[in-house]
């Protein structure tokens, strides 16, 4: 127990660095999934086809290919991110392919009549998108969207690799500096993470609920 | 920097060589990862579907173990094995006749990423075998089948052609969280391009070659996925058609 107590500051440091990469990265693949699915949805072939590569092309990466991606390439390309940028760069990119599907099926849920209605009354459909359609795929979508939430936090633990000091890695520092308490202290940090994800989940079920009723 | 592109460093030796042994080794896990997760998460999900009152003890004991699994992150897993259960005595000389063929680096990776996988799988087919009717065990049990036997013969089964559009994007997930291994020092693709860009400082040029891998190996195991599903499909219930699986929906 005094590995955990003894070196709890520490560790828990790095659970704020983690809610800070976890939250960029949620705005960020919002933004771009909503973007991206909203093309994917659209008619024009001109808009839709790029809208599909950019999914089919994420979406067949390993993510940690992804984060190295992002941190060697981009900088070799003239933008030089710190890690943690590169981080947030590249879990919120990968994660928004996987939302641009989910708001792509969401969009197809809404009724076909809801568009017309809408056209019919004169909004343009740019505004038919964002005032009528979307909001009411977005409702539908909820349950999917927090699971794939759950999902980035967990991978929040890969940008460990280029050297982000998140809550893993600090984790890692302190167990291969005490070296004899591997159990105790990985131990903790799966409670952590469990705690964290679990108490989402239970969140996003009652959501579901709710919707249901 | 796209100047002087320099493919070189992974078409040809050594940094070629590098990069098929990684890929031998990134399949190898791939494979048995599949099979193993696949054995454990039937029988995960078959205790979860029992209905003896003498057996609830196991289901919440499996239900725990499903979301255990599945909130806690995979690298947290793999860290886990290697540097917790792989230090013990005892771990070390269990796995020791394995030694000559896998690392202990490579059984704790296999062994995290088959039991990471194999609560995802559970979970897939445990829908799978709720969406078969009720009917069906009824009338395999009202046949003279014991529970068992009729949950094998008939039930299973269906569950596995219902669920496997599903299982199948598991397998494409456990393919691509192979890569993963490498932060335990597994020698994989992803480890080979880090070591072929460390050497050469072309980084573009060495983790392209290893995402051209893995599209390839996804691909062609989505392309085989479909076929096993259609095959499935047509011998339990002739005529029903559904998706096939896509490739990497879950990462």
């Amino acid at each position: 127990m005094g590995a955990i107590t003894d070196n709890l500051p520490f560790m828990l440091a790095g659970l704020w660095e983690t809610a800070k990469l976890a939250v960029l990265a949620i705005v960020l693949s919002a933004v771009l999934g909503v973007l991206v699915g909203a093309m994917r949805s659209a008619r024009s072939r001109l808009v839709r086809w790029p809208a599909i590569g950019y999914i089919q092309l994420i979406r067949s990466a390993p993510l940690i290919v992804f984060i190295l991606y992002c941190y060697f390439v981009l900088s070799d390309l003239g933008f030089d991110l710190t890690p943690f940028w590169a981080g947030v760069v590249a879990l919120g990119v990968f994660t928004s392919a996987y939302l641009a599907e989910i708001v792509h099926a969401g969009i197809a849920s809404v009724p076909r009549g809801q568009w017309e209605a809408a056209r019919a009354c004169g909004l343009s459909q740019a505004i038919t998108m964002r005032d009528v359609v979307l909001p009411q795929a977005l409702r539908r979508m909820a349950p999917a969207l927090v699971s794939e939430f759950i999902k980035l936090i967990k991978d929040t633990s890969l940008v460990s690799i280029i050297g982000v000091f998140e809550f893993f890695h600090r984790v890692e520092v302190t167990n291969s500096r005490l070296l004899t308490e591997p159990f105790a202290v990985l131990g903790f940090a799966a409670v952590c993470y469990f705690v964290l994800n679990y108490g989402l989940s239970r969140f996003a079920r009652r959501l579901e609920l709710r919707l249901d009723a | 920097m796209f100047n002087d592109l320099s493919w070189s460093v992974v078409l040809d030796d050594p940094g070629r060589s590098f990069l098929l042994h990684g890929a031998w080794v990134s399949l190898q896990l791939a494979v048995l990862a599949i099979i193993g997760s696949t054995v454990v998460g039937t029988l995960v999900a078959l205790g979860r579907v029992s209905t003896a009152p003498a057996l609830a003890p196991l289901r919440w004991l499996l239900s725990a173990y499903v979301e255990f699994f599945r909130n806690v992150p995979l690298l947290v897993q793999l860290v886990f094995w290697s540097f917790g259960m792989f230090s013990l005595d005892l771990v070390r000389a269990a796995a020791a006749p394995l030694n000559p063929v896998y690392s202990n680096q490579f059984l704790a990776g296999l062994l995290g990423l088959t039991i990471y996988t194999s609560a995802y799988v559970a979970e897939a087919l445990r829908s799978g075998i709720q969406s078969v009717p009720r009917g069906q065990l009824e009338a395999a049990r009202a046949g003279g089948l014991g529970y068992w036997a009729a949950m094998r013969a008939v039930v299973l089964p269906q569950a596995f052609a219902l669920a496997f559009p599903a299982i199948g994007n598991q397998y494409i997930s456990a393919t691509k969280n192979t890569s993963v291994v490498m932060a335990i020092g597994v020698t994989d693709v992803v480890f080979q391009a880090q070591q072929i860009e460390s050497a050469t400082f072309a980084a573009f040029e060495a983790y392209t070659a290893a995402l051209v891998i893995f599209v390839v190996i996804c691909l062609a195991e989505s392309a085989l996925l479909a076929l096993v599903v259609r095959g499935m499909l047509t011998r339990v219930r002739p005529g029903v058609r559904t998706a096939a699986p896509t490739p990497a929906l879950e990462s």
